[in-house]
């Protein structure tokens, strides 16, 4: 420590005193790379390459729509809603050699990916999904051995409800008619030939789409789901039918 | 002060005794035989009515209903067995298990799938496929990201045979022979470097 000194009486001047002038960490704006990060949505990357893989193996059905139960009933990568995981995001990998022809439901996807898709006659769907309904989505066969009645799926939270309602994301909340203009539009932008869904033989297949509250097809919200008597159990109270209305 | 550790009041129990605070366990009464008596707290559930109708967002939710109507939410039900209903409930239960993949006219498949040859290849070394069909071939990474390693996963015979045959094989497509590591217990040999591609079309070229 010496002696007689300021390092003796333990009078320095605090760390990062730059004698007198103001210090750099106060001068330099702060950047909060992670405000608010705990509650961000968070999209895991699902590829058109995994797809693709996936139907190859016979693991995916194209011929009956995919959704976001279909995707994780296969379990061949990790999706959990408990770390933010609000759903899949259908990034652009293999882009080149995609060419099966789906009627997709996924959570976000960018402009190349919707083109890709379309210009093989398919069709795509941005949809939301609450907390409740991923956590239903994720584990039905528990949820149905609890009792838990199916949910009814909330509509899209503020920060998102842009996305899920404009036309060129394809959101499930959008005009359909626009949707239709957007689809011609993107055809032209990319330079191909959009397939006509009206002489395609699988057009019952590929117009299939949920109402905003349902979260699997041909279930509703509110019914119960009996896996060891193999039937389903159907609200008839007035009140509850009125509130898992859509 | 002396206060029971355990929380539970049972009769019979004899607790443990420790010393804490008093403002630890405020509702306490000694009975005459030298236990500890808590009050019974009144219970009484949160009014939680903070739905309001103009936001969409907080909408209304089950635990909205009063309390006497929530006992006979689901007295009134009807059972229905559908087919085409119950159909749609075995499509969301988990696969049972993994199908075999279907004939395909032509090989690779779009996504680049090969299957197996039909017959086995004549090497002193097999590897065989994942669950999914695949082929265990891996890139694992230390030292933060910096460091590559090729794993291949699910080798069984000569294992040293199939080091000889990969480093021979990268020899020869990059001009460098990796480091390589045999795991003779799990199966597993280990090359410095990515080599994803090249192992795998190597493999794939062996037939397995």
């Amino acid at each position: 420590m010496g002696q007689k000194g300021q390092k003796q009486r333990g009078s320095l001047p605090y760390i990062g005193h730059e004698g007198g002038q103001t210090p750099f960490h106060i001068v330099i704006p702060k950047e909060p790379y992670y405000q608010g990060y705990h509650a961000r949505k968070q999209y895991p990357p699902f590829s058109l390459l995994q797809l693709q893989r996936m139907i190859d193996l016979g693991l995916l059905n194209p011929d009956e729509p995919i959704d976001l139960s279909a995707l994780l009933r296969v379990q061949t990568f990790q999706f959990k809603p408990r770390h933010n995981h609000y759903g899949l995001h259908l990034i652009d990998e293999g882009i080149d050699i995609f060419e099966a022809q789906v009627n997709l439901e996924i959570q976000w996807a960018s402009e190349p990916v919707i083109a890709a898709i379309e210009r093989l006659g398919g069709t795509i769907t941005t949809r939301f999904y609450d907390m409740e309904c991923l956590n239903y989505i994720v584990s039905p066969k528990e949820n149905f051995l609890k009792g838990k009645p199916i949910p009814r799926c909330k509509l899209p939270s503020n920060d998102v409800v842009k996305y899920y309602t404009s036309a060129e994301n394809r959101g499930y909340l959008a005009d359909p008619e626009k949707i239709a203009e957007e689809r011609s539009k993107l055809a032209q932008k990319y330079g191909y030939e959009l397939p006509d869904l009206k002489k395609d033989p699988k057009k019952d297949m590929l117009l299939k789409r949920k109402d905003p509250r349902q979260i699997f097809f041909h279930l509703q919200p509110g019914w119960v789901v009996n896996l060891h008597d193999k039937c389903i159990l159907k609200p008839t109270d007035e009140d509850l039918l009125k509130y898992y209305r859509s | 002060m002396i206060v029971r550790s355990c929380r539970l009041n049972l009769t019979g129990f004899k607790p443990v005794f420790r010393r804490f605070s008093s403002s630890f366990f405020p509702e306490e009464e000694k009975a005459g035989d030298g236990y500890i008596k808590y009050k019974e707290k009144s219970v009484s559930a949160p009014d939680r009515r903070w739905v309001v109708e103009s936001d969409h967002w907080k909408e209304q939710t089950r635990k909205g209903f009063p309390l006497e109507k929530q006992e006979t939410l689901h007295e009134n039900f009807e059972t229905s067995r559908n087919e085409a209903e119950w159909k749609a409930v075995q499509s969301l239960l988990p696969l049972k298990e993994i199908p075999l993949p279907p004939k395909h006219k032509s090989y690779p498949t779009p996504s680049g799938w090969v299957p197996p040859s039909s017959t086995l290849p004549d090497e002193k070394y097999h590897i065989r496929r994942t669950r999914f069909h695949q082929l265990p071939v891996y890139l694992e990474s230390r030292l933060g990201g910096w460091h590559h390693l090729t794993v291949i996963r699910y080798c069984d015979g000569d294992l040293w045979a199939l080091e000889a045959d990969l480093r021979a094989e990268i020899n020869k497509v990059k001009g460098e022979e990796p480091l390589t590591q045999v795991d003779e217990v799990c199966g597993k040999v280990r090359l410095k470097g990515a080599f994803l591609k090249e192992v795998s079309d190597f493999l794939i070229s062996k037939g397995f």
